[in-house]
């Protein structure tokens, strides 16, 4: 494993332009998180505010205990499988499921969404190959990739 | 890594934090011991290299959405212009192309910072444990307005809230939370700004660049295969995209049928008259209109899931209607569809639009007579205004002066 190179530690700026601007940015901040909170529980339409708010700590939720997990859980697993390619490769290779993911989250609402939509222009397409295609492509550029780096002798650790 | 950066630092030296005891070491397990994510990437630098891409992406969805809404909710004071007739259909469909890009964005922020959830302790002081709610809030909001907004451009809405009171007031949270979070890490955020001086461009091992070239193929790719929906020449690579500018009716997609309006009994009428009440009110036939005279216009439909799609349209003008029924040029109008129980059912048109040649009730699509979902027997076309109102079925206008 080479080692990676350590930058010296940077200071955190706190001089007096940029304590000005920080309070001037919290304070523009808060207040909009406020007119926010303000409209939800003022607007005659949002009825279902434990919905709403099920619906935001749901979307937390989804990312840091689930989806998060399984991202960390995955890399360290196809960093540290003994044997297999240089770290590189599987560097490489993860930078390419997570662009296939990010293709797969885009889909998925048009995947899931309950059929027929009572309007034949909304969803026209195929959307599940559609999503073949884009892994398709993602798997092709990622191939490309390791191919082209390999040959230039760049493959590294 | 160095908090340094949080309030803490302006708190603490004006004595208004308190600060909270350490929890025993011996809670100090799985994520949260130290050295528990090895990868080098999760520093300040790269957190204020991908943060510095994720806020104007941010902004410029909130500032494209207020747009949006104000023309929705155009208040009677503040006039905005009918050119350029393509002009909402960049705003919104940069709107949209923005959320979406904005997917893998936060996705790859989150992956550079989720072991700061992780800290120890994971409060110092009650002004930390603030400014780490803080950060839930706009995590909150930020996931919650991305995730609504893709749910909505399929036309889909799994929950128990109507979408857009939902979607504008997030928003204002996300902004504001956004807002605070750059207060809160601006130390950080000056310091990273730059490369650290000395700091080679290509690092051994994971490499900051590779992170960014994932970035960038993943924008790129969720980008192409979503943006030909209004981007149309774009149309047959975007595979994903919840629409294409010429698959419907037509040729030209539809928000809402016909059958979903329940207008049919209305439409099919074959009493149907087009009433305007004005001056000089009057009542004309769909053949007394197709009589009067007739203009063209090429003008989009832009709607505010993101689709457009350009159609040529022909009809009567809005304002000959308006000077046959004895309303001054520039008079606001009031416009009435046979659709009921719709936020759009009645829509107010503003002087801009009812003075402008382009403003038409069209009569006719791509040279045929308009289809039922499309808003037969007739339905307003005006540049540079949302699809939601461009009125289908419409049964009446009144000069509202």
């Amino acid at each position: 494993m080479s080692t990676a190179f350590e930058p010296p530690p940077v200071a955190p700026r706190t001089g007096r332009v940029v304590t000005g601007v920080r309070l001037v940015l919290g304070a523009v901040g808060l207040a909009g998180i406020g007119w926010g909170v303000v409209g939800v529980l003022d607007d005659p339409f949002l009825r279902d505010r434990v919905g709403l708010a099920k619906w935001l700590v749901g979307g937390l939720l989804l990312h840091d205990a689930v989806f998060a997990v399984v991202v960390f859980v995955v890399g360290a697993m196809v960093m540290r499988a003994r044997p297999g390619p240089p770290a590189w490769v599987r560097r490489t290779v993860l930078g390419g499921l997570a662009v296939g993911v990010a293709g797969t989250l885009i889909a998925l609402p048009a995947l899931l969404r309950p059929l027929p939509t009572q309007n034949p222009s909304v969803l026209p397409l195929d959307y599940a190959d559609g999503l073949a295609i884009v892994w398709g492509v993602v798997a092709a550029g990622t191939a490309l990739v390791v191919g082209w780096r390999y040959a230039r002798g760049r493959g590294r650790g | 890594m160095a908090a340094g950066g949080g309030f803490c630092a302006l708190a603490g030296p004006m004595k208004l934090d308190i600060r909270l005891p350490e929890p025993p070491a011996v809670l100090r397990r799985g994520p949260f011991r130290a050295g528990a994510f090895r990868d080098t990437l999760h520093d300040p630098r790269t957190a204020v290299v991908v943060g510095r891409l994720l806020g104007p992406a941010f902004l410029v969805c909130f500032l494209t959405g207020l747009f949006s809404h104000v023309l929705q909710h155009q208040p009677h004071w503040l006039a905005l212009p009918a050119r350029p007739v393509w002009g909402y259909r960049v705003t919104q469909g940069l709107h949209v192309a923005t959320g979406i890009a904005a997917v893998p964005l936060l996705l790859v922020k989150l992956w550079v910072v989720y072991p700061r959830l992780f800290a120890w302790p994971p409060a110092r002081s009650v002004v930390h444990a603030l400014e780490r709610l803080s950060v839930a809030v706009l995590m909150m909001a930020a996931i919650f307005e991305l995730g609504t907004g893709l749910f909505n451009v399929v036309q889909w809405y799994p929950w128990p809230f109507p979408f857009v009171p939902a979607h504008y007031w997030i928003a204002w949270v996300a902004a504001g939370a956004i807002t605070l979070h750059v207060a809160v890490k601006l130390p950080l955020i000056v310091a990273h700004w730059r490369r650290p001086r000395g700091a080679p461009a290509d690092l051994e091992g994971p490499s900051r660049r590779g992170l960014l070239t994932v970035l960038g193929a993943g924008v790129g790719v969720v980008t192409l295969a979503t943006v030909g929906q209004t981007v149309t020449p774009l149309g047959r690579v975007s595979v994903l995209a919840p629409r294409r500018a010429d698959l419907g009716p037509q040729g030209l997609p539809v928000n809402r049928t016909a059958a979903a309006a329940g207008v049919f009994a209305a439409v099919r009428d074959p009493g149907w008259r087009l009433e305007v009440i004005g001056p000089r009110s009057f009542a004309l036939s769909r053949a007394e209109l197709s009589a009067m005279p007739q203009s063209r216009a090429v003008l989009p439909i832009t709607c505010v899931e993101g689709w457009s799609a350009s159609a040529h349209w022909s009809g009567v003008r809005i304002r000959d209607l308006l000077e046959r029924a004895g309303a001054a040029p520039g008079d606001r109008l009031r416009v009435f569809s046979h659709e009921r129980f719709s936020p759009y059912s009645v829509m107010d048109m503003p002087g801009e639009w009812t003075r402008d040649p382009l403003t038409l009730l069209a009569l006719t699509l791509n040279g045929a007579p308009l289809a039922e979902d499309h808003g037969y027997p007739a339905r307003i076309i005006a540049p540079n205004r949302p699809g939601v109102l461009q009125t289908k079925w419409v049964a009446r206008m009144e000069v509202v002066g």
